[in-house]
Parts: C-alpha cells; sequence; structure tokens
C-alpha cells in the first residue's frame, strides 16, 4: 500500500520500499535463505506429525497443539523445513491424476499457493523443488520465486547443489522419457557431459553414469573421472566399488581412482564389504573373501554341491547348504559355527535363530552357533515374530520362544528390532498390541488395536474407537486417538514454529 | 486582605484549554512513536549494513563467477539459449555488485543517546507536520521533519539541535488567532495526529514483518545460542564461490583441450 503524501517525509528511501525483485530487496532474501537453512541444519528441529481430521489434513506437535489446522486435501512430510499440501482430496496411486499443490512454511503457514499441477508432490531439497508446467519441469525457490523455468523432460531433486536434468523424449509417455541427461547447478545450467543414458545418485563424491560406450564413474563436473569401461556398475561404498565388466561378464572391486582393488575374476561378489569380508564365487567354488582377496572360507566343493546361502546380514551369519553330507553356519570371518554333529537345515536367521537337526531331531542355535534350544522336536518351522511352531512328539505341539519354552500365550514380536528401545507385540489372547524392552518385560501392556514403532520418542496407535492417536515410551497418551488417520513423527527442519494452543 | 479580580473563562475559552492539552498528550504520544519508527529503521539500515559488508560481497563474488561461467559456456557452445543465460547471469552479477557497494552498505552500526532520542523526541513533538497551521506550514515542518530523521540516523546530535532553532526562529511557529479558529485547528491536529499513530503503527508491524526484520531475527535468535549465523552463511557461499571456480577452471581446462 503507498504511503499516504504527508507521511512520505518518513519513508524515503525506506528498506519498506524494497521488493524482492530489486537487487537490494533480493540479495536480502537470499540471505534470508541461507539463515534458514543454516538454521534448519544446525538447530533441532520440532517434531510434528500429519493428521486427518473430519476428512481434512493438518499437522500437530508432540503437545502442543496444531502446528497447521486441518484444512488440507492432503499434506506432505516436511522435507527441507517446507510442507507439500493440497486443497483436493488425494491419495496416492500409480497414474493418480495431477492435483494443484502449495507449500505450507515451518510455522504451518501457506508459504506457497498451490499453482503447481502434479500427480504426486515434490518436497523441498536444499531451498528447491521440482515443479511442472505444461509436462515441462523446473524448480521453485521457497518464496515461490521461479529459479530454473521448466524446460525438462526429467529432472531429480538437487543435493549438493547438483541435479540430474534430462530433455527431449517423448511428451505423450505415461512413464519418464527423455533422450538424453545432463547435470545441472542450481541456476538450470548444464555442465559436463550432456550425453548421459542413466546417471545414478552420488555416493562419497562419484555417480554411476551411463554413455553409449558403457557404465563408469563421474564426478560433480559431469565428467567421467573413471572411465565407462564396465557393463554394470554399483555406487560408491568406502571407497570400493563392485562393477562387472571384461570377457566374459566377471565381477571385480574398484577404488576411487578406478584402479582394480579385486581383479575381475569373481563370477558373483557381494557390493560390499561387512566387517572386512564379502562373499564371492571363483571358478565355481563360493567363498568368503577378506578385502585383498584372501579366501577367509572356501567351499570344499563346487557349486551346486556346496553354496554358500546369503548372509543374514544383521546377524552375520550365513548358511552353507550342501546337497550331500551335513550343512553348516559360517560367520563373516568363514568361522565355521556349527560341529560335524549338527546339520544347518535353514537357509535363513531369523530372529537371531538357526534351525539345525541332530539325529533326526531339531533345534536351534544363535549367532554364535551355540546351541540354545535342544535338538528335541521332532518338527520346527523357522521364527516369526519371535516364535517357532515345533512339534515335540504326538502328543504335544506348540508354539516355542527364542529360548525353546512352550507358550501358552504369546507375545507375537511385530519386529526384529527395537526403536526408541521398544519392541511391539501383540497379544495372542488379548489380540491387542504392546510394547516389551529390551529384556523382553512388558512396558505398555497391549490395549491397543494397533500400534506402530516408536518414531522420536512416540508411537502411533490405533485406539478402540478405530482412531489414531500417539503414546509415549510410559505407553501414556499424549495424543488423544482422535484422528481418522495419522502418519508417524518427522522433524520440520525449521526453526522455533508456533502452534495453536488445542488439537 | 488582597482580592483578585480574575476573568472569567468563556466556555470556548474553557474548550480550548481542554484540547490544548489532549493535543500535548498525543504529540508526546506522536513523538514516540515517530522515535520508535526512526530507531527501527535505522537498527534496520545498520544491520543491512553490515549483512552487506559480511555476506553481501561474498555473493556478489559468487555471482560474477556464475556470470563468468555462463559467458565461457556461451562462447564453447554457442546458441541462442546460452547467450541469453550469460547475458541474464551477467546483469544479475551486476546487480548483486551495485546493491552490495551501494550507499545501503555503508551503514554503520546505530547507537543513538539518551540525549539523542531526547532532541529527536522533541523536534517530533515540535516539528510534526501534523501540526501545521496552514498549508506553507506543513511543507516547511515536512522539510524540516526530513532532515531531523537524517540527522538522527547519522546520530548527528548538533544538526538536529540546529534544526529545531532555525524553527524556533522561523515566523510560523509564532501563534496568534482567535479562540475559535484556534479551537478548530487543535481539533483538526489532534485527529490528524491520531490518524497518523495508527499510520506509524502500521509502518512499524510492516517494518517487523520485513525481510530484512525476519533476517535479523533469525541472527539475533541464532546469536543467543552462541552462532555466528553471518559467519556461517559467509562460509557456505566461500564454499559455493571456490566450488564455482573449479567448475570454471575445468570449462577453461576443456576449452584449451579442445583448441
Amino acid at each position: 500500500m503507498a504511503d499516504k503524501p504527508e507521511l512520505q517525509h518518513l519513508s524515503q528511501n525506506s528498506i519498506l520500499s524494497r521488493v524482492p525483485s530489486d537487487a537490494g530487496g533480493s540479495l536480502i532474501v537470499r540471505g534470508r535463505q541461507a539463515a534458514s537453512e543454516a538454521l534448519a541444519r544446525r538447530t533441532e528441529s520440532v517434531c510434528v506429525a500429519a493428521v486427518k481430521l473430519n476428512g481434512k489434513w493438518g499437522f500437530i506437535g508432540k503437545d502442543a497443539g496444531f502446528l497447521a489446522e486441518p484444512l488440507y486435501g492432503y499434506v506432505e512430510d516436511y522435507s527441507d523445513g517446507m510442507a507439500a499440501f493440497t486443497l483436493e482430496p488425494y491419495e496416492y496411486t500409480l497414474g493418480q491424476d495431477a492435483v494443484c499443490w502449495g507449500y505450507l512454511d515451518s510455522n504451518g503457514k501457506v508459504a506457497i499457493h498451490p499453482s503447481f499441477s502434479s500427480g504426486s508432490p515434490s518436497g523441498f531439497r536444499e531451498g528447491l523443488a521440482q515443479v511442472w508446467f505444461n509436462g515441462l519441469a523446473g524448480f521453485i525457490r521457497k518464496d515461490g520465486s521461479t529459479a530454473i523455468s521448466p524446460r525438462f523432460s526429467y529432472a531429480t531433486d538437487f543435493e549438493n547443489g547438483i541435479a540430474v536434468a534430462g530433455t527431449g523424449g517423448d511428451p505423450d509417455s505415461a512413464f519418464c522419457s527423455y533422450d538424453r541427461l545432463a547435470l545441472i547447478d542450481r541456476n538450470g545450467r548444464t555442465f559436463g557431459r550432456s550425453d548421459f543414458e542413466i546417471v545414478y545418485d552420488f555416493s562419497e563424491g562419484l555417480a554411476v553414469a551411463q554413455v553409449s560406450d558403457g557404465v563408469g564413474y563421474i564426478d560433480c563436473s559431469g565428467e567421467f573421472v573413471i572411465a565407462p569401461a564396465f557393463i554394470e556398475a554399483e555406487e560408491m561404498c568406502g571407497g570400493f566399488a563392485r562393477v562387472r565388466g571384461g570377457a566374459p561378464y566377471n565381477c571385480g572391486m574398484v577404488g576411487r581412482d578406478g584402479a582394480y582393488i579385486l581383479d575381475p575374476i569373481y563370477g558373483y561378489l557381494e557390493p560390499t564389504f561387512v566387517d572386512g569380508s564379502t562373499r564371492a564365487s571363483l571358478e565355481g567354488f563360493d567363498l568368503v573373501i577378506g578385502r585383498n582377496g584372501e579366501a577367509l572360507f572356501k567351499c570344499p566343493r563346487p557349486k551346486p554341491d556346496d553354496q554358500i546361502d546369503e548372509f543374514a546380514w544383521r546377524y552375520g551369519v550365513a548358511n552353507v547348504r550342501r546337497t550331500s553330507g551335513k550343512s553348516f553356519y559360517i560367520n563373516r570371518q568363514g568361522k565355521r559355527l556349527t560341529d560335524g554333529t549338527l546339520d544347518a537345515r535353514n537357509n535363513r536367521f531369523r530372529w537371531g535363530r538357526g534351525l539345525v537337526e541332530r539325529s533326526g531331531r531339531f533345534g536351534f542355535v544363535d549367532a554364535a552357533g551355540q546351541l540354545v534350544i535342544d535338538t528335541k522336536f521332532m518338527e520346527a518351522g523357522e521364527f516369526h515374530e519371535g516364535y517357532a511352531h515345533v512339534r515335540l512328539n504326538s502328543h504335544k505341539e506348540g508354539i516355542i520362544d527364542r529360548w525353546g519354552d512352550f507358550v501358552s500365550d504369546p507375545k507375537f514380536l511385530r519386529d526384529e528390532e527395537t526403536h526408541d528401545g521398544l519392541i511391539r507385540f501383540r497379544s495372542y489372547s488379548a489380540k491387542k498390541e504392546g510394547f516389551l524392552d529390551d529384556a523382553g518385560c512388558v512396558v505398555i501392556e497391549p490395549r491397543f488395536k494397533d500400534a506402530r514403532r516408536f518414531v522420536h520418542g512416540l508411537a502411533r496407535i490405533k485406539g478402540l474407537n478405530g482412531k489414531y492417536g500417539f503414546i509415549d515410551g510410559q505407553g501414556k497418551i499424549v495424543v488423544r486417538a482422535q484422528f481418522e488417520d495419522a502418519r508417524d513423527f518427522h522433524l520440520t527442519a525449521g526453526p522455533n514454529p508456533r502452534f495453536s494452543k488445542h488439537y | 486582605m488582597s482580592r483578585e479580580i480574575v476573568r472569567k473563562l468563556t466556555p470556548e475559552e474553557e474548550e480550548l484549554l481542554r484540547k490544548r492539552e489532549e493535543l500535548a498528550g498525543v504529540r508526546g504520544a506522536l513523538a514516540e512513536r515517530e522515535l520508535e519508527l526512526a530507531d527501527l529503521r535505522a537498527q534496520l539500515k545498520s544491520f543491512e549494513g553490515r549483512y552487506l559488508r559480511q555476506v553481501g560481497v561474498l555473493y556478489a563474488e559468487l555471482d560474477d563467477w556464475e556470470a563468468k561461467i555462463a559467458e565461457l559456456e556461451a562462447s564453447l557452445r554457442p546458441s541462442a539459449t546460452a547467450s541469453q543465460q550469460a547475458q541474464e547471469t551477467r546483469k544479475r552479477a551486476d546487480e548483486t555488485h551495485e546493491a552490495t557497494h551501494g550507499e545501503a552498505s555503508k551503514a554503520r552500526d546505530f547507537q543513538p543517546s539518551a540525549d539523542l532520542r531526547s532532541l529527536f523526541r522533541e523536534a517530533a513533538k515540535r516539528l510534526h507536520p501534523d501540526f501545521a497551521k496552514d498549508e506553507a506550514d506543513r511543507l516547511l515542518r515536512t522539510r524540516l521533519m526530513a532532515q531531523a530523521n537524517a540527522a538522527y540516523s547519522q546520530g548527528d546530535a548538533e544538526a538536529l539541535q540546529h534544526i529545531l532553532d532555525e524553527f524556533g526562529n522561523s515566523p510560523e511557529s509564532v501563534q496568534g488567532e482567535g479562540v475559535g479558529a484556534e479551537l478548530i485547528r487543535i481539533i483538526r491536529q489532534i485527529h490528524q495526529a491520531k490518524t497518523n499513530i495508527e499510520a506509524i503503527e502500521q509502518k512499524l508491524t510492516a517494518l517487523r514483518t520485513s525481510e530484512i526484520a525476519l533476517l535479523r531475527q533469525d541472527v539475533e535468535a541464532a546469536q543467543v545460542q552462541g552462532r555466528d549465523l553471518f559467519a556461517e552463511i559467509a562460509a557456505t557461499t566461500r564454499e559455493q564461490i571456490a566450488q564455482a571456480k573449479r567448475q570454471y577452471e575445468v570449462l577453461k581446462r576443456g576449452a584449451e583441450h579442445h583448441g
């Protein structure tokens, strides 16, 4: 609003007269964005959860009321301090009709009115969000201004100031279609090679990229630093990457300089080293090798007589399966965990237990190979939700826990890992869900129709009324079950949000 | 026992006295708001100067490198789009440079003394255009008030005193009119001043929610946590400058390699 004439003496050269399109004004907006990003990086963000009430979505805080009143057809979780929303009813499905998206700021206020049409929301990353106009992708800033005008048929989100963008392709295609890809900077300028067919995400400063010659690695200049001489390549992990190349397409490992750390001689190689070893296949034999290719364990007989099943990653245990003779378990260092009296019958370690057989009876070993449940069962299945179904003899069958005790009222564990020190279980008798601690003690009695794992100190529960709320680690209801739908708490990545007083 | 003969005031004269008192109160309130506005504006101006000197100059450098990259790219791969991009990027770099090195960047710290604040308050009470008796008086007051604002923001007490003296000596400041006319003038002045106070409140609100004020709020909030947000932004921008330089060098090497 223009000043009244008599007030102009107060506002000459005023900061107020600046608009963001002025060089000085836009510099300040730029500083504000940088400040928001810096604060978001370092400030402890506030937890919020998306909830649906009376058919509309909004955001609540842990115990501080609404950050955004439930006024929206749908809200996406916060990303980079902004949350996409639409006023139209929306549910993500493949081929969803386009709806108009806008953005809420970290205070839950509308920062950008719905004006970007897309089948799915795009969150902010590094201060920019991808938006689509007439089938072309561009990017906007947090103030809604255009950072990169829509001109790409394909684009990824920005990461470390770089995105991948494509041009050409079939504009009528229902799927992503482009001719060639290149890297772009935050101004939308392409740089480096512009003839990529595929560019994967950057990992440890390098990205796998494919051109017509083959697959190699590019750095942030968009140029190959490891020549595209491979048929396949995996992302860098710990300074190494698995590649496949050369006749007859064997696997090897390369370092960041492209030199082979493990020569391409392996018919199979797992993509990463874990605890200094990995699983490989060489000249028809399965083996566990160390970082220098040294064999830590080699199956005595070639495949398929002896073969190593996939490692149970969580427990570092693999099953050496044999077509004749007794199968056994080994660890990542190739050490045999079970002796010749036990036959490892299960190819998967579940819930920290592996099935073994001795003289026609079944029991279970732990990840150290110790027999923790004696071989006394006529039949046994693998562990599931913390329990296994067994038959002791022709008269007795039932469910045992991980220590081999029959349980009449099992507490079925819903996750293999604890979250915030708690693990969900479902009571067989109560048919409701509660939480145990690490020692297996009931911390929160089973009284919820449905419960989810703890995230940021709160777990989503479904009350007996069929509505959703949240409980804390002591089982205290901190958000009453009143919402038709709710998602887990997450961080807004925005400083000092202001909540309304009530839910 | 002496007897003093006191003339009884007419109802108009009594009303005039009341209105003069009310006007004095409104003048005081208006002067306080003016002072608040002048303070906030000067503080933001000073903050903006610091921002431009510490961070703005780095943005100017970054934009310059971005422009150099765009220009080099346009020369390596000539096309209408590349040329347009190069021009746009250069324009932005020039604008940033101008904004960063302009008058706003020269604003220094603003720490007004109690005397200066008192002088300004007095100036706002006496000079404000709302209290002009006619159009000529309004023009004079508008000019002097603008000078007073400038003197205050520069912390120049001497200049402020000079402005007050100048006004005090001007024939326009001499009052002298009939009761009825003065009553009407004062009522109008009170109304005008109240309207003006509301307008200043709006301006204060707008200033407090302006981008520069919000940036200052962020910086101050971070400061409470022991952080220097300007230093953090500057560090990030320096990294971006280094990255842009590398990108420029890669392009340049590529250009030399391909002749």
